[in-house]
């Protein structure tokens, strides 16, 4: 208890120092803004339904694009854990895949799919896709053999083999997937957005950034990172409830 | 027939990636695709060749190097100095708990409008965004990895009269070695995704600019020439210097 209220005491006194330094003439306004104006203009926000209407286009993008590349990445993981001719052919294609700053592709797929959702769901899937992936994958891989071998002499088969063998061994490296590809999903559609959208909180950050705005750049980000930071804390809790 | 199977087995990423390119090739040739938007890999290939061959590419792969090369060792360094500090005083590490919980919150790469309003168009606000993006992997990885060294190493070298620095020296460094190795390999990537997200946003040089300038122009082969340049830099430092790296260091990994 005394630790909470000492860090919070330690976030109140840089907050208090962001806020007051300009007045004592360190650092300037126009370039560090201050939190009080981040917080009222947070505020505006959310009074005029601006907050609500830009998060879930967002939110939309990063979902839609969690759920595509979860499915095509488990599919796949699926595929190469499960059979060594795929995991062969693909394999080496993932693992660069997964090296390059597919972040950075953001105006490719904005000149393929246009300015609006679609683009920014490729984008999240195509990031989510790899840690889904490699997460099945290694799930799958990383499991006792001996277990596997075993459960086959009993005659377990196909589907049921995978439901009571590999899924089982394979759930912590899954949720440990699932949870880094949340933050991502999120990063990629802002990101995507900054690139070309005309709606959205990316938007609302670049927006600011074109406005020479600091206010409403901190505001955008702070809203992205509350959200991402959240889902990450859920998610954790629900890592260690699945591997029990 | 085992043999021809092997060959096929090695040789099967490879057909995958021709087989793609020429779909694609005919999908643009053959009016299935309009090459406007999708360019064509024949163009794309002319493009790259012209930038290797005029020198144009050179001075734009040097920006880009020069940023990740700066933000990347400062970024280690600082990531360093932080989790050591936050290990030997664990007080300063308890307070700051929120400060580091922020940090983690998101792929630092949405920072870059932030840093290119604070920082400017120039070298300085990608090579401070690479710096935040390494930095905070560094710490986390390493911070981590000092945890868990195994307590009876501790208390053994203790029984053995190590101190306080003998312990840092003999002990805590060589187990932080292979958590620093495999602290670059994983944030190399993040580095080069981060200066060149933040040249899309703004610069006048880099490859970031280059695929900036493609899009603006709606000219998709400069988009794509631009990022088989990014592409071919990580892969070619993540597979040949950093993998052999953390090979090589997991050999002597003691503790």
């Amino acid at each position: 208890m005394r630790v909470v209220i000492e860090r919070v005491l330690v976030s109140v006194a840089l907050l208090a120092l962001w806020q007051f330094l300009p007045a004592i003439g360190l650092g300037d306004r126009f370039f560090i803004s201050s939190p009080v104006a981040v917080v009222s203009l947070i505020w505006e926000w959310i009074a005029s339904g601006d907050l609500a209407e830009n998060v879930w286009i967002t939110a939309q993008e990063a979902l839609l694009g969690l759920v595509i590349g979860s499915v095509l990445g488990a599919v796949f993981g699926l595929a190469c854990g499960l059979n060594n001719a795929i995991s062969r052919a693909l394999l080496p294609l993932m693992t660069v895949g997964n090296a390059l700053p597919r972040l950075a592709f953001a105006p490719l797929l904005i000149a393929w799919f246009g300015f609006g959702l679609s683009s920014k769901v490729v984008l999240a899937a195509s990031v989510v896709f790899f840690f889904i992936f490699f997460g099945v994958y290694s799930g799958i891989r990383s499991g006792s053999g001996l277990l596997v071998a075993n459960a086959r002499i009993l005659g377990g088969r196909g589907l049921a083999l995978l439901w009571h063998v590999h899924l089982p061994q394979a759930i912590g490296w899954i949720v440990a997937g699932l949870r880094l590809a949340v933050g991502y999903a999120f990063a990629a559609a802002v990101i995507g957005e900054y690139l070309g959208s005309d709606s959205g909180l990316g938007y609302l950050i670049v927006y600011g950034k074109e406005m020479l705005d600091m206010t409403q750049v901190f505001a955008g980000l702070a809203v992205v990172m509350t959200i991402v930071g959240c889902l990450d804390v859920v998610l954790r809790r629900v890592g260690t409830l699945a591997r029990r | 027939m085992a043999r021809l199977r092997q060959v096929l087995g090695a040789a099967s990423p490879w057909l995958i990636l021709i087989m793609l390119l020429l779909a694609w090739q005919g999908a643009t040739d053959f009016g299935l695709a309009d090459p406007r938007y999708l360019s064509r890999p024949t163009t794309v290939a002319a493009l790259i060749w012209d930038w290797i061959r005029t020198g144009f590419i050179l001075r734009h792969v040097e920006v880009t190097v020069i940023e990740v090369v700066v933000g990347y060792t400062a970024g280690t360094l600082a990531g360093m100095a932080v989790a050591f500090g936050f290990f030997f005083f664990p007080r300063v590490a308890e307070l700051c708990d929120p400060m580091v919980v922020v940090l983690n919150a998101a792929p630092r790469a949405i920072l870059a409008p932030f840093a290119v309003l604070l920082f400017g168009i120039g070298l300085l606000s990608k090579m401070m965004l690479v710096l935040l993006a390494v930095f905070a992997i560094t710490l986390l990885n390493l911070y981590t990895g000092l945890k868990e060294v195994d307590r009876t190493i501790v208390d053994n070298a203790r029984v053995m009269g190590a101190n306080q620095r003998d312990l840092a020296r003999h002990v805590y460094i060589p187990a932080a070695l292979v958590w620093i190795v495999s602290a670059m390999r994983n944030s190399i990537g993040h580095a080069f995704t981060a200066a060149i997200v933040c040249e899309l946003l703004g610069a006048t040089e880099g490859l970031g600019w280059i695929v900036a300038a493609g899009q603006s122009a709606v000219k998709p082969d400069w988009i794509m020439a631009g990022l088989f340049f990014a592409a071919a830099i990580v892969v070619i430092v993540d597979f040949l210097v950093l993998a052999p790296l953390e090979r090589r260091g997991s050999h002597w990994r003691v503790f």
